[in-house]
């Protein structure tokens, strides 16, 4: 059986499930991002789904490509959705800025920042006194206490719109007592297996789904830096948390709280402070720290 | 047609009427009419206050209930609650309490110095026999000390909290609480004198108004238990008699207690105080130095309050909550089988002249 993979960052995940349970198959997987870069990979994909037997794909490709004015022919198409998960790190935000490295400025462990820690920055907290930020009262201001419930029911909708029920596949994630997301966009191997799982049962597509991925391939996204659930958020839920903060494996390094913090502030104080401004989460969150009486101890 | 009356006292019941109920009340004397909510054997029971909360502390340990201790004491002559705070005699000490925890409040004044140079918490003064060596010492020992009051709040689901004084000794730079007068445990402040204040009602209803606040936005499901301490002024900085002094600071918490129990529905007054001091008791809980409460009017209080508050059998003894991923050490937990027979109280300082 020959399967071609169309997702985002997860598309390797969805491959390792697919060979799992799915015996002798050739998977292919591609991100669409880069897909839709070349001439080159267009031509090759198009031949490739041409002569595939399933193809697994991402509602947002079929726009992209459609947009791009390329039509795939599927012999049978599977969609499922990417997986956003943010209630278990709702301090995780992007920092958009087009003179930065593909328009995103980096933290110390890469694309994700902590929208309290940025906030703190432009605040004028130094980062020890930043630290005393990463607590209950400041993320219930912030709502963070109530984005897991939040999340749930739009992770369960997104999947239900597909035919993929996933809501009892939550429940079981969350049992397990550990992050099944390493950060907001990034699921654990287990996650994508469990959707994967349900897309095939829900669409008729022959499997054998009693083997484990992680017995046999290693998680893709492991790869990729992983943001902590902060304790107190985890703890209602169940779930255990940290404050650990882990860059790629090809920078290999893990940072404690304060750590994150002094390497981050190092990154920050290269731009300029416009480079912040545009993300309202960042708005939000300066208005909700700015209220913290700390001016005393605070710089300036 | 005239419009008909009915005696509204007639239909009370017993537990209203003084002579009855009070007078010549039989058996254990029981002044709990009525509760709000319950202690489940699986809710997690933590406790502060002044000294008297520690009695309410030994108990829930010696009879195995989920008795949080997030740190142990520093050493068996140290008061036991949840977390090192050690005794919390007033509303603002407890509101502070949290604030500081939480980053909200940094006050001015990080250290006390003692006789022979050593540092002292200004926030714990006696809870470290000989201070800390250095300042960085002490301040990672708080920095800890934070980290296990907050998990104290978010993790418990019985807030136990008895209200000891209204008399109170604060920064005169940014009105930081100080459970004593920084000159009766030290001989150099970092910043503050300590200024003398006795609470109203007001501002206590206040303060605890505002600790609620804050709880509700970390632990919704937290139920909190008010006591009054029954145990007398040992000194007033008042000026007024210390027995006038003791009237007014033991009726002004009453009050509070009440009025926050009447505002809050996860608050409820439990009368140890009554139990101790009401005249149906004549006395007879109070030692010698007419202050201290003995071990039989504990045995009272704490009867009456497992009778009407816990349900069921305990199934556990103290716990230690240990942040998940997080192993619990070893040393914390041996306090559980109630071997605390002291009570700690730091007023026992202002008694310069040994008077009880």
């Amino acid at each position: 059986m020959k399967v071609a993979v169309i997702s985002n960052c997860q598309h390797r995940s969805i491959a390792v499930s697919i060979r799992t349970f799915i015996e002798d198959t050739n998977v292919s997987s591609i991100n669409m991002g880069e897909l839709i870069k070349s001439d080159e990979a267009i031509k090759e994909w198009s031949d490739l789904i041409t002569s595939a037997d399933l193809t697994i794909v991402h509602p947002n490709a079929k726009v992209l490509l459609s947009e791009k004015g390329i039509e795939f022919k599927p012999r049978k198409e599977l969609i499922i959705p990417g997986v956003v998960f943010a209630g278990l790190q709702p301090d995780v935000t992007y920092i958009r800025w087009e003179p930065a490295r593909r328009g995103l400025i980096q933290s110390a462990i890469g694309d994700y920042h902590s929208a309290i820690a940025v906030a703190a920055y432009l605040e004028g907290f130094d980062s020890t006194q930043a630290k005393v930020l990463f607590n209950k009262i400041v993320y219930s201001r912030l709502g963070y206490t109530t984005a897991y419930a939040e999340s749930k029911k739009l992770f369960i909708s997104s999947f239900a719109k597909y035919g993929i029920d996933i809501a009892s596949s939550i429940e079981r994630w969350q049992s397990s007592g550990h992050a099944f997301m390493f950060s907001l966009n990034h699921p654990c191997l287990s996650v994508i297996a469990d959707i994967v799982r349900a897309a095939l049962l829900a669409n008729n597509i022959p499997h054998n789904p009693k083997p484990d991925p992680n017995f046999y391939f290693q998680d893709p996204l492991l790869e990729e830096p992983i943001f902590p659930v902060y304790p107190e958020l985890g703890l209602p839920h169940g779930i255990s948390g940290s404050y650990l903060f882990k860059t790629t494996v090809h920078a290999n390094r893990l940072y404690s709280l304060q750590g994150f913090l002094e390497r981050s502030y190092q990154i920050y104080s290269e731009w300029p402070q416009e480079a912040f401004n545009a993300e309202a989460m960042i708005s939000r969150t300066r208005e909700v720290i700015a209220q913290w009486p700390q001016s005393s101890s605070k710089k300036n | 047609m005239l419009p008909k009356l009915s005696n509204p006292y007639r239909h009370l019941p017993e537990a209203a009427n003084w002579r009855r109920s009070v007078a010549k009340s039989a058996g254990v004397f029981d002044p709990v009419v009525d509760v709000k909510f319950t202690i489940k054997p699986t809710d997690i029971i933590a406790t502060a206050g002044s000294c008297f909360a520690q009695h309410i502390s030994k108990h829930l340990v010696s009879k195995g209930y989920r008795f949080l201790i997030e740190e142990s004491p520093v050493d068996s002559e140290s008061p036991m609650y949840s977390a090192r705070y050690g005794n919390i005699y007033t509303s603002l000490q407890l509101l502070q309490l949290i604030k500081r925890a939480y980053g909200i409040f940094s006050p001015v004044d990080n250290f006390l110095k003692d006789k022979d140079g050593h540092y002292l918490d200004p926030f714990r003064p006696q809870l470290f026999p000989g201070g800390f060596n250095s300042l960085s010492e002490l301040l990672e020992e708080r920095s800890r000390h934070y980290e296990a009051v907050r998990r104290v709040f978010e993790t418990s689901d019985v807030f136990v909290f008895t209200l000891g004084l209204t008399e109170r000794w604060v920064s005169e730079i940014d009105g930081a609480a100080f459970p004593l007068c920084p000159g009766s445990v030290a001989t150099e402040s970092e910043k503050s004198e300590g200024l003398f204040t006795n609470a109203t009602v007001a501002e206590m209803t206040e303060e605890l108004r505002e600790f609620l606040g804050l709880i509700k936005e970390i632990n919704p499901k937290l139920k909190m238990i008010l006591t009054v301490s029954p145990v007398p002024l040992l000194v007033s900085a008042s000026n007024s008699h210390v027995l006038l002094a003791n009237t007014y600071s033991k009726s002004a918490l009453r009050v509070v207690a009440s009025t926050i129990e009447n505002e809050f529905p996860n608050v409820m007054y439990f009368p140890s105080f009554e139990i101790i001091a009401g005249p149906q008791a004549r006395s007879a809980y109070y030692a010698e130095d007419l202050r201290s409460v003995t071990s039989e009017g504990v045995a009272h209080v704490m009867q009456v309050f497992g009778q009407h508050l816990i349900e069921d059998t305990p199934i556990s003894e103290s716990i230690k909550s240990s942040a998940p991923g997080e192993e619990s050490s070893p040393g914390d937990g041996k306090f559980v089988h109630g071997e605390f027979d002291g009570i700690i109280c730091d007023e026992e300082v202002l008694d310069v002249d040994g008077a009880r």
